[in-house]
């Protein structure tokens, strides 16, 4: 019988039995925009995939971006649980199991993702039937698929004895069928001391056998775009590129749910500010790798002016993907900078005026006005502005620089004034951020894969209109990663209850040990022995 | 009042600043005339001009290059272990900060000497200065790595500053110009709280500075090669590449430094087996990382198929480089990840073993990144099939670099503690009534008769 | 105004003497430094920012009013 800390049941356990109307609520819009992808998916089966915007050259859209984004968020789990816990991090103890439910549900929403990309379905066997070892594409459903075991085994493992607990621990009027799903899944966890032994041995070796195949799952995906020789594809940088990125937007998927499970369930006693700021600190981190590593990409493009390269490049910086890479880079910097100026900027410059939310609102306003009168055709009105002004006269590039200077000078008041604000409300900022990058690694695979589509090496170019078909999928598919989630956590506790309870015996173990004073070198006891006494 | 430190190691740490042995002597002896010989190497160069080398057209950068690159790489181990390892808060790596820094900056110099060796005009260096691009990464290779051996001096001499001061007050009986040098360069440093206060904050503030540094400085040196347009140069990965690969040999570089002078000097209690077991462990994570880049680049390259790649890609493979690469390949990857991972614990010979193969390995790399491409160059290989083969004359010179830098490192050990007492200090309670004799003035409030 | 925009335009596009740029880049870090080791060394027991000596001659010119 498995006993439990009654606030841990409180928190923990006794919402898993209870089923509140805000549940039956979220799980019923969530199935509908699932039946209704369904329904879209039917319709794309029959009718084909013209009802997409894919065409010859473009035959990879919006689902490969989702895939790649999807398995992209896995990531989460991996970085959380196994790297954190290689290294003996013991911040990472209540967040474990919600990175890990990520990560196994990303996986199959993400594969997903492929079966609807094909228009025959049913071709998907011929992968083993007639794959080619020598093909990416067999290489990425082989890692793909190992990872996937991997992860649903490092997310039952430490389930098993917190299914233990909540087999022990039902309430009496809990549902058989409940009872008899913990039972099964706790497969006669009794908690001695050798099945805790081999429960840590076999965790430990998943921790440092996942590693590898995570970095390699993202890789492989990675060089399917890399081995080919299309413009903007063929980078060598793409492998440690890609990895980056999904560490980076795993941790962003993670920080979104972390905070969601902590106010729907109130665990803030356990997903509390310790873990917010040391993930906000790899957050960081890894915001920087992945600029370093984009600038590097890009720079090599622009310095190499190669003949096909460089169109693709031209695109994403003033063509007709500059809004969508624009964007992007703008909230990947929005992001890092919510995350460390107000980390960096001391509480006292609340005192200061123009640290102040109105002054932010003020400088926002002031930033919406240059950006219209930049925008607005030659002659420009800003032109005229500052003319009328000043008394000087400006061609019109001058003051269209003039313009952008200052919009620059407006958005970094913006940036000053709310910092004070987000300083006060870490959980806040870190939800802003990760929504910024969320969205901005959505883009980033969009960037990646639809310039390079548009502007092939040898066929002509063509243009990529997203249907609604599609976006009803990407729809249909975020909803029904955050039903799977929301089921999950219905049925089992949002926290690791065993490996919190460990944490706690070890912290109150640690501060138990005294360390003794330093022994006094040989030169103290020698002089000691003739009565001086030294330190 | 603050509590004071204590370094029980002192008398350990200032051991070889005190003795000056006859192994000393021929150990210089020998470097000096190693240096002879390369200068002599130079003076022919300078007077017969850059034919006495190998280097040709289309191989214009050979083995004066790869030593740049090389030292350069070798550098960024002080700036790892005494920036990053100080951000993460490793608090083991406290030892080992000057050993590792003093490679850094008896390194960085060779670095920069070796591409004015490179030029058959070195005076041409200053049109760098005159008429330089802003747009070209020679020039920015130029600006950073000057930016980041003057920021490494600074920061190595400020994190020396106290330690000179202990010099200056404990080692009386050293000569007259060796206690006017500690004298000038302690700066009049008293070592009261304040003064600590403001040092830590900022090496901590410059710790920052250094890590975007070093990310920098070898991010741009490995652009002069990726922004060409050359097959096997022209990769994005090159910057994330030349980056870990520097990291790498230059945490390799100090394990030897460190179990030299263990060795040497006697320091087994303050230089502790487990550092070499926590350097092994970021060396196994080092060595995996570099080899997924190695193989991230060699397969996109294969996959593309692209005709001037694959040329170069046989040369490295197959043809006429086949056997240095592939006995690099043994001495970098191969053999010390078997070292590491089965011999390494605890044993700290197999360690320098080890790291002694990936730092000639390295070497090897540098050199198989540079010779050839050249050899097989993207517009004219048609008409040349290029060829190289260095001469005595670069051998002696590179000979002579690493004697240098040899040299000067010995030569620092022999006048500075090597060890940082100050940053390895405990802090010991101080009870009153507890008088302490002081022979002479000590440094720090340590000496003060504590009020009764 | 043109001069700004032109400025930054040679940036990218001219060849020029690009010593200014490292001489500039060199400088400001020297000067950084050299102020950054003056502060340190004035610190002094009080841990007040400014050194007492200072602080005492401040003292000493207010009250001689």
């Amino acid at each position: 019988m498995l006993t439990v800390d009654p606030q841990d049941k409180a928190k923990l356990i006794n919402p898993l039995f209870v089923a509140t109307p805000r549940f039956w609520i979220a799980a019923s819009a969530l199935s509908a925009i699932v039946a209704w992808g369904l329904f879209m998916y039917a319709r794309q089966l029959i009718l084909g995939l013209g009802e997409t915007g894919m065409n010859r050259p473009t035959y990879w859209g919006v689902y490969m971006v989702n895939f790649i984004f999807f398995i992209g968020i896995s990531h989460a789990g991996t970085l959380i649980s196994a790297i954190l816990r290689v290294t003996g991090a013991e911040w990472r103890r209540p967040i474990t199991r919600v990175a890990e439910a990520i990560t196994a549900f990303a996986l199959v929403v993400g594969s997903l993702q492929i079966i609807i990309d094909m228009g025959r379905p049913d071709r998907l066997i011929f992968v083993i039937l007639y794959g080619r070892i020598q093909s990416p594409i067999l290489w990425d459903v082989i890692s793909v698929t190992t990872y996937f075991l991997g992860s649903i085994t490092y997310l039952y493992l430490p389930l098993i004895p917190d299914a233990a607990i909540l087999r022990d621990n039902c309430p009496p009027n809990a549902p058989v069928w409940q009872r008899l799903l913990y039972t099964v899944l706790a497969i006669g966890w009794r908690g001695t001391r050798e099945q805790w032994m081999r429960l840590e041995k076999a965790i430990a070796f998943m921790a440092v056998f996942i590693i590898p195949v995570a970095v390699s799952v993202h890789t492989i995906i990675s060089w399917i775009l890399a081995t080919t020789v299309q413009p903007g594809w063929h980078s060598s940088i793409f492998g440690p590129y890609f990895v980056v990125g999904a560490i980076f937007s795993g941790i962003g998927a993670l920080f979104i749910a972390m905070t969601a499970v902590r106010k729907v369930l109130g665990l803030e006693n356990y997903i509390a500010e310790r873990q917010y700021r040391n993930l906000g600190l790899l957050f960081v981190t890894m915001n920087a790798i992945w600029a370093y590593f984009t600038y590097a990409e890009q720079l090599s493009i622009a310095a190499g002016q190669q003949l096909e390269e460089f169109p693709i490049l031209a695109s994403k910086l003033w063509g007709e993907f500059a809004p969508t890479f624009w964007v992007m880079v703008v909230l990947m910097i929005v992001a890092f900078w919510i995350l460390l100026v107000p980390k960096l900027l001391p509480a006292s410059l609340e005192s200061v005026p123009f640290f102040r939310r109105r002054y932010a609102l003020a400088s926002g306003g002031a930033a919406a006005i240059t950006l219209f009168l930049i925008n607005t055709p030659q002659p420009s009105l800003l032109n005229v502005l500052i003319t009328s002004l000043t008394g000087v006269a400006v061609t019109d590039a001058a003051a269209q620089t003039l313009g952008w200077i200052l919009l620059i000078v407006f958005i970094i008041g913006i940036g000053l004034g709310v910092s004070p604000w987000l300083k006060a409300r870490p959980v806040t900022a870190s939800v802003i951020a990760s929504a910024c990058v969320v969205v901005g690694m959505w883009l980033e695979r969009w960037n990646i894969i639809l310039p390079t589509m548009t502007h092939p090496r040898l066929i002509f170019e063509s243009i990529y209109q997203p249907t609604f078909t599609e976006l009803s999928l990407t729809a249909a598919s975020l909803a029904l990663f955050a039903l799977m989630f929301l089921v999950f956590f219905k049925l089992f506790p949002a926290v690791s209850i065993w490996e919190v309870a460990e944490g706690r015996v070890i912290e109150e173990a640690k501060s138990k040990i005294t360390i003794p004073a330093p022994a006094p070198s040989e030169e103290a006891k020698q002089l000691r022995r003739w009565g001086i006494k030294k330190g | 009042m603050r509590a004071r430190l204590i370094n029980k190691h002192e008398a350990a740490i200032l051991a070889p600043l005190r003795d000056f042995t006859n192994a000393d002597r021929l150990l210089w002896a020998i470097l000096v005339g190693l240096i002879a010989v390369g200068g002599y190497a130079y003076y022919q160069q300078w007077t017969f001009g850059l034919g006495v080398t190998g280097l040709n057209r289309p191989v214009y950068w050979g083995v004066y290059i790869t030593n740049f690159v090389f030292f350069i790489g070798l550098a960024h181990s002080g700036t790892f272990i005494s920036a990053i390892l100080r951000l993460a808060g490793a608090s083991w790596r406290k030892p080992l900060v000057r050993a590792a820094e003093a490679i850094t900056i008896f390194s960085l110099p060779f670095g920069v000497s070796s591409i004015l060796i490179d030029m058959g005009r070195p005076e041409r260096a200053f049109n760098i200065i005159f008429y330089g691009r802003f747009q070209s990464p020679l020039l920015w290779d130029f600006t950073a790595v000057s930016l980041y051996m003057f920021s490494s001096v600074v920061f190595f001499y400020l994190s020396l500053l106290p330690d000179i001061a202990l010099c200056r007050d404990r080692l009386t009986e050293a000569p007259a110009w060796q206690r006017q040098m500690y004298r000038l360069l302690a700066l009049g440093w008293e070592g009261n709280p304040e003064q600590y206060h403001r040092l830590e904050g900022v090496l901590d503030g410059m710790a920052i500075f250094m890590t975007l540094l070093v990310v920098t400085v070898h991010t741009v040196v490995s652009w002069v090669f990726g922004m060409t347009l050359q097959p096997g140069w022209h990769t994005a990965l090159i910057g994330p590449f030349f980056l870990l690969g520097a990291i790498f040999s230059g945490t390799a570089a100090v394990v030897i430094a460190l179990a030299v002078l263990r060795r040497v000097y006697h320091l087994e209690d303050i230089l502790p087996i487990n550092l070499f077991n926590s350097l092994r462990k970021l060396l196994i994570v080092f060595t995996l990382g570099w080899l997924y880049m190695m193989v991230a680049e060699y397969l996109t390259i294969y996959y593309g198929g692209v005709t001037e790649e694959m040329l170069v890609f046989w040369q490295k493979f197959t043809d006429d480089f086949a056997g240095m690469f592939w006995l690099m390949v043994l001495l970098v990857f191969v053999i010390p990840l078997f070292i590491f991972v089965f011999l390494g614990k605890d044993r700290i010979g197999w360690m320098v073993t080890a790291c002694v193969l990936v730092n000639v390995g390295m070497w090897l790399e540098r050199y198989v990144v540079i010779v050839p491409t050249e050899t097989r160059p993207r517009l004219i290989y048609e008409l040349v099939l290029g060829d190289y083969s260095p001469t005595w004359v670069e051998g002696a010179i590179t000979a002579a670099l690493f004697s240098g830098m040899i040299l000067l490192y010995a030569a620092f050990t022999r006048y500075f503690p090597i060890v940082p007492v100050w940053e390895t200090a405990e802090e010991a309670e101080e009870k009153p009534g507890e008088t302490v004799t002081a022979p002479r003035r000590r440094w720090g409030t340590v000496g003060k008769t504590a009020p009764k | 105004m043109e001069q700004i925009v032109s400025l930054i335009s040679a940036f990218f596009t001219e060849p020029g003497p690009g010593g200014i740029f490292v001489l500039l880049v060199i400088s400001l870090a020297g000067a950084v430094y050299f102020i950054l080791i003056r502060w340190i060394l004035q610190g002094d027991e009080s841990g007040l920012p400014i050194p007492s000596k200072m602080l005492k001659s401040y003292r000493q010119l207010s009250s001689r009013r």
